[in-house]
């Protein structure tokens, strides 16, 4: 199984470059927010490991809501950002970056501090890396490659299929295999999971459960004074949630619904305090964790609809950037958030400044729907470039594609689970 | 927070009834004067809205009501009819921008191509109307009741031609029942939403999920347009419930959808008539197509369910999950698509056990949750059919919703246009889709009845049947806010 990896570039833009570099992302996107493909700048068609990629500059609109709180400052500067869903590892994906997109980055982070001419771009790019406190991804394993071919598979077996006569399931079946076979169908088998892989994800799986066993105690004689200390945090973070003006909607809904899927990406700073520092890291390792070996089939709680997602700290764990690729629109989004997941949303998200009256970590925030929805448009930063690697196509296309070309090489040939497979065509 | 018994003497009737027994319907699309302003809004303090009291007590006592007058308002006409900017801003974005605001909420609507606004007969933006009179009367009255309206509306505004006249409610053209599945608004205050009976599929909703200023099914009172307490007028407000130094503009108003679907009733029977190969198979696709029977009754092969809480009509007893495959109403039929029926918990809820699995995400089949709740997404609707057998037929559609956006645009986008809706690919609904591709490559023209026996039955390029030809964003005031709007 060839593993998923994300990393984010980001670096601070230099003083008076945002109009050069707002025309320059302007200029690798086809329609606002939908990167072209084969743009001179990064042209993602040429990268077969490249899920999703996104360029934007992340410039907080929510930075005075600190004055709410006294004395609360640090610096927070305007960085551009570049971050990429992959197959196989960050590293080796920078370098294929800086090989085939060497003169591109170059001109894009050339609008950063730090980076001229001289500069070595690869060491640039690897120590300008922010990786995510916690990565999600809909289905770990699944390839780019994996993920068009079986479309492919897709197109292929239904056009064949709606050109055949009525016959029995098995023979419907074996006419197919026979038509995929002929017109020659890639279909690239699966990487192995090498031994040392397979045994570093078991230590991994079962470290982190026993890191929490050995913490829990010490949580448990922590509870009482944990427990006041957060809830006066929770009670002293104002709610900041004014109602969302036609304006705001109309730049922002000017970046979604490009592709069945869209980019969401928000903002903020965190409570000043280092208890709810530290409770946003251990949350998100927890959480990180749970992307990594539980939520990897499929749907994120009861979530079906999202690509990816990654929280990730900026300026020493005081300010977060979250970002996803969801399918459908952004309202249809909200209510998976709202009805499905707002436990989830209030743990990781709990300790941002404005978030709307949380009680005990889990109750209140995102439930409250109409509060909850005003607060997260007022953080939400429009991505101008955004790139998905296969056009057109849901989480639940992915999934019933997957199902079809295990369907195709099963040897389950019993009538029943035949026609259960045709269906799905 | 209380819930609140509703205040049926401020709330205008529409959101009772659809005046179904007076068989006349005329929509006056008005535009104020300018200059005209004060005299319009006089004519809005005499204007003689029927309120729910009213028609209610009427209904007990027997008594006939013959003329009925609603009114509506757009974001523009309440600009135009002078009311502050400092009371304008605090009106929901939805309702501000307008349903034809920009390219990106008409891309979302699946107004597009022949549907696009820049086509409208109204409703473009720029362009809007100010009011909506919705007449009701008599057939043999409506004219004269119109005639009298327009009469009294004198040189202060402007009435848009030609007028919008309806027929009796009912059955819609293409021959189908129509109407039948509403909600039941909670009109004593006695709901308490989100407990275990909403695991599975309730009819029964919050009044806050039509009416603007009460609880919604958050258990919230949503975005609605409110007053300072101190400003001129605010005093003949209701307070708001949940701040006290405010006036709530929105309490018993509600939002108002309007959208004007022409039929092409021939092209619909030619299409099924041709697919279906005979009268029978023509009849069964088009029962696929909307999902019910002709005659209203459900789908035969669906389950009865008995335990559905405020079901207003005993026939519309059923939900899809006994259908889990299809099999029986295709997952794209149209009135699987506009309600699904879903509850809180796939299934149904089985205990905490399983409700904890399930929220995270332990437990299920690969179908569950690709459809959201429905409780969230209803719509009241008093729409009415138009024209004539053999001439331009359709449905003037109305719909009352207290969020434009969860509401109206969500079962729009989300279920109707949604050509990934329940996991299908490259199919919108099958009755109202534009068409057109959802981004390049990818159609939406197609529309799949799963069959037990085997592959799915495809249809591919599906005509056009319905075309959209007008449409607006309506605030549909309490009557106190009303005379506040009319400065009374």
């Amino acid at each position: 199984m060839t593993p998923q990896h994300d990393f984010m570039i980001a670096a601070p833009l230099r003083a008076g470059a945002r109009p050069s570099i707002d025309e320059l992302l302007g200029s690798m996107a086809v329609e606002p927010g939908l990167a072209d493909p084969d743009n001179p700048v990064i042209p993602f068609s040429r990268f077969s490991k490249i899920h999703f990629a996104r360029v934007l500059v992340l410039d907080d609109p929510t930075l005075p809501d600190r004055v709410h709180f006294p004395n609360f400052y640090f610096p927070s500067p305007v960085r551009l950002a570049l971050l990429v869903v992959c197959d196989g590892s960050a590293e080796d994906q920078i370098e294929e970056l800086a090989e085939l997109a060497g003169e591109g980055l170059r001109r894009l982070f050339g609008h950063c501090e730090g980076l001229d001419e001289t500069t070595d771009l690869r060491r640039w790019l690897h120590s300008n890396r922010i990786d995510s406190a916690t990565f999600y991804m809909n289905w770990r394993g699944r390839t780019v490659v994996q993920s068009r071919e079986e479309q492919v598979l897709h197109d292929v077996l239904r056009e064949e299929l709606s050109a055949l006569p009525a016959a029995s399931p098995r023979e419907t079946k074996r006419a197919l295999r026979e038509a995929v076979a002929r017109r020659g169908v890639k279909l690239t088998p699966r990487d192995p999971t090498p031994p040392w892989r397979w045994l570093a994800n078991l230590v991994d799986l079962i470290v982190v459960p026993i890191v929490i066993l050995l913490m829990t105690p010490l949580l448990i004689v922590l509870a009482p004074i944990l427990a006041i200390k957060l809830r006066r945090l929770e009670r002293e973070n104002p709610m900041i949630a004014p109602i969302r003006t036609p304006e705001l909607m109309e730049r922002l809904s000017l970046y979604e619904d490009r592709d069945l899927t869209s980019p969401f990406g928000a903002i903020g700073s965190v409570q000043p305090s280092l208890f709810r520092r530290l409770q946003a890291t251990y949350i998100l390792w927890l959480v990180d964790w749970a992307a990594r070996h539980i939520t990897t089939r499929g749907k994120l709680s009861r979530v079906r609809t999202i690509h990816c997602a990654r929280w990730i700290f900026l300026d020493n764990k005081r300010r977060m950037y979250f970002a996803s690729e969801y399918d459908g629109s952004h309202e249809a989004y909200m209510d998976d958030f709202v009805n499905k997941v707002a436990f989830g949303l209030n743990l990781t998200f709990g300790p941002a400044i404005g978030i709307p009256k949380i009680r005990w970590l889990l109750w209140g925030g995102a439930n409250r729907e109409r509060d909850w929805k005003n607060f997260l448009r007022r953080h939400e930063l429009p991505t101008p470039v955004w790139y998905k690697a296969y056009p057109g196509l849901t989480c639940q296309d992915l999934a019933r594609n997957e199902r079809i070309r295990k369907g195709l090489e099963s040897r389950r040939d019993d009538d029943r689970s035949i026609r259960r497979w045709l269906a799905e065509i | 927070m209380p819930t609140a018994i509703l205040e049926r003497d401020d709330i205008q009737a529409l959101v009772r009834s659809g005046f179904g027994k007076l068989e006349g319907s005329r929509l006056l699309l008005v535009r104020v004067r300018p200059g005209r302003e004060e005299q319009a809004r006089e004519w809005l303090a005499r204007a003689e809205v029927l309120s729910v009291a009213e028609f209610d007590d009427a209904r007990i006592a027997r008594r006939r009501i013959n003329r009925i007058l609603q009114i509506a308002i757009t974001a523009p006409g309440l600009a135009a009819l002078q009311v502050p900017d400092a009371v304008m801003k605090t009106f929901p974005a939805d309702f501000l921008a307008g349903i034809a605001s920009d390219e990106r909420r008409s891309h979302r609507l699946g107004d597009v191509g022949d549907n696009s606004p820049s086509r409208w007969k109204y409703g473009r933006k720029g362009d809007e109307p100010h009011l909506l009179l919705m007449l009701y009367a008599d057939c043999a009255d409506i004219d004269a009741f119109a005639e009298a309206t327009v009469e009294g509306l004198g040189q202060s505004c402007e009435v848009l031609q030609p007028q919008l006249d309806c027929g009796q409610p009912g059955i819609e053209p293409f021959g189908f029942k129509d109407g039948i599945s509403q909600p039941l608004l909670d009109w004593d205050g006695k709901r308490t939403p989100g407990g275990t009976a909403d695991q599975i599929y309730t009819n029964y909703i919050s009044a806050g999920e039509v009416l603007l200023g009460y609880q919604d099914e958050y258990h919230l009172v949503g975005d609605r347009p409110l007053v300072a307490a101190g400003l001129p007028g605010a005093k003949g407000l209701p307070p708001s419930i949940d701040d006290p130094d405010l006036r709530d503009l929105g309490r018993n108003g509600s939002f108002l959808v309007l959208r004007t679907l022409r039929q092409d009733v021939q092209g619909f029977e030619e299409w099924t008539m041709r697919m279906g190969g005979d009268e029978e198979g023509a009849l069964k696709l088009a029962e696929a197509v909307i999902g019910r029977q002709k005659n209203g009754l459900p789908l035969e092969g669906l389950r009865r369910v008995d335990n559905i809480t405020g079901l207003a009509d005993p026939e519309d007893n059923f939900t899809y999950d006994s259908d889990p495959e299809g099999h029986v109403c295709p997952f794209g039929g149209h009135i699987r698509r506009a309600n699904p029926r879903t509850g809180d918990i796939p299934g149904g809820g089985r205990g905490l056990l399983h409700y904890l699995l399930v929220t995270l995400g332990l437990w299920g089949t690969v179908k569950d949750d690709v459809i959201a709740p429905t409780r969230f997404h209803r719509l009241l609707r008093r729409g009415r059919p138009y024209g004539r057998k053999g001439g331009e037929e359709g449905l003037h559609f109305i719909a009352l919703n207290s969020n434009l956006t969860r509401h109206f645009e969500f079962i729009q986008n989300a279920w109707l246009m949604n050509p990934n809706f329940a996991g299908l690919s490259l199919e919108a609904d099958p009755l109202t889709g534009h068409r057109l591709p959802s981004q390049p490559g990818f159609a939406t023209d197609n529309f799949t009845r799963p069959r037990a026996e085997g592959p799915c039955t495809r249809y591919t390029g599906i005509p056009r049947f319905v075309t959209v030809e007008g449409g607006g964003y309506f605030f549909l005031p309490g009557i106190r806010a009303l005379k506040y709007i009319a400065r009374a």
